[in-house]
């Protein structure tokens, strides 16, 4: 029942949320957990250069291969990397995605097949668990600049620590 | 008689403290004085007129709208501010550090990342590669304020 009543905990908590958080919140922390491959140090440097090192779970395998197949043309940006590297990165991803032994259930229901979300934020779990805050503007303000930066609400996720379940 | 060990260290000290001192004027650090003269032994190769970076000349390239690159991206400006005193931020809301070399000390000291980034960011902005010119100019900028 662990992950249900996570899930309760942090409904009960967005009830009392500013509609965008300008501050980290300590009680939103997330942890690390204890089911996702090793870390990549490339991962860490190259992806964390931007944005958090996300949690490879948070996608499935085609996904993160769809992603990582046109890095020149990244949300916007040129993410350009050298052949190896992006090499290295997608086989840890992909290793460690939503629809690999690392992920679990809940992180790929309401996903079809044909689907190939291209960002977190687009998984049905994440709106699931951000449903409150999803009206238009919130997370575009000066304090979150974006709902990819999940570290302006969840202290300690800049440095690529999250679960789902905390 | 010195031990040889001792020997190597005091002469690398040494080697270390002559090219810094005769470095440190232009740019504030060997390292970074080493990837302008690359810069600059492009720019003449292109140009075999070619005089010299110019800090003004990378300002101007900086505050630059130039309506070439990503619309996301419309300026260097839209990510570090018009200020490269002050952080910046990514898109993604990520922090990243001022780009003066007197607050942030290590920019332009690694040419594999200097080349990364001006390889991506002048694609973002400008929509194309940069010169050496224009990226000899931009350091020049940085190192200057």
């Amino acid at each position: 029942m662990r992950g249900p009543l996570a899930l309760a905990v942090i409904a009960a908590l967005g009830a009392v949320l500013p509609a965008a958080c300008s501050e980290a919140r300590p009680d939103l922390a997330l942890r690390a957990s204890a089911g996702d491959p090793p870390r990549q140090v490339s991962t860490v440097k190259e992806c964390g250069a931007c944005h958090m090192a996300y949690p490879p779970r948070y996608l499935p395998a085609r996904s993160w291969t769809a992603l990582m197949s046109h890095l020149s043309t990244h949300f916007g940006e040129d993410a350009s990397l050298d052949a190896a590297t992006a090499r290295q990165i997608t086989d840890f991803l992909v290793s460690g995605a939503a629809d690999s032994p690392y992920g679990n259930a809940r992180l790929t229901a309401g996903l079809t097949p044909a689907d190939v979300p291209q960002r977190i934020t687009d998984m049905p779990f994440w709106r699931r668990i951000h449903r409150r805050h999803l009206q238009p503007g919130v997370g575009s303000g000066d304090g979150v600049r974006s709902a990819a930066n999940c570290g302006s609400c969840h202290n300690g996720s800049s440095r690529g620590e999250a679960d789902e379940d905390d | 008689m010195m031990l040889p060990v001792a020997r190597t260290t005091l002469t690398f000290a040494l080697a270390v403290s002559l090219a810094g001192g005769a470095l440190a004027g232009m740019s504030g650090s060997p390292l970074r004085q080493t990837i302008l003269d690359q810069y600059a032994a492009e720019a003449r190769r292109a140009d075999p007129g070619f005089r010299g970076f110019s800090g003004e000349a990378g300002r101007a390239f900086f505050l630059a709208h130039p309506g070439s690159g990503s619309p996301a991206t419309p300026s260097c400006t839209t990510c570090h501010t018009i200020s490269p005193l002050n952080p910046g931020h990514t898109r993604a809301g990520k922090e990243i550090a001022p780009m003066a070399v007197s607050v942030t000390p290590t920019r332009f000291t690694d040419l594999a990342k200097v080349e990364k980034w001006f390889d991506r960011n002048c694609r973002t902005v400008y929509g194309r590669a940069c010169t050496a010119v224009e990226k000899g100019n931009y350091i020049s900028f940085m190192a200057g304020l």
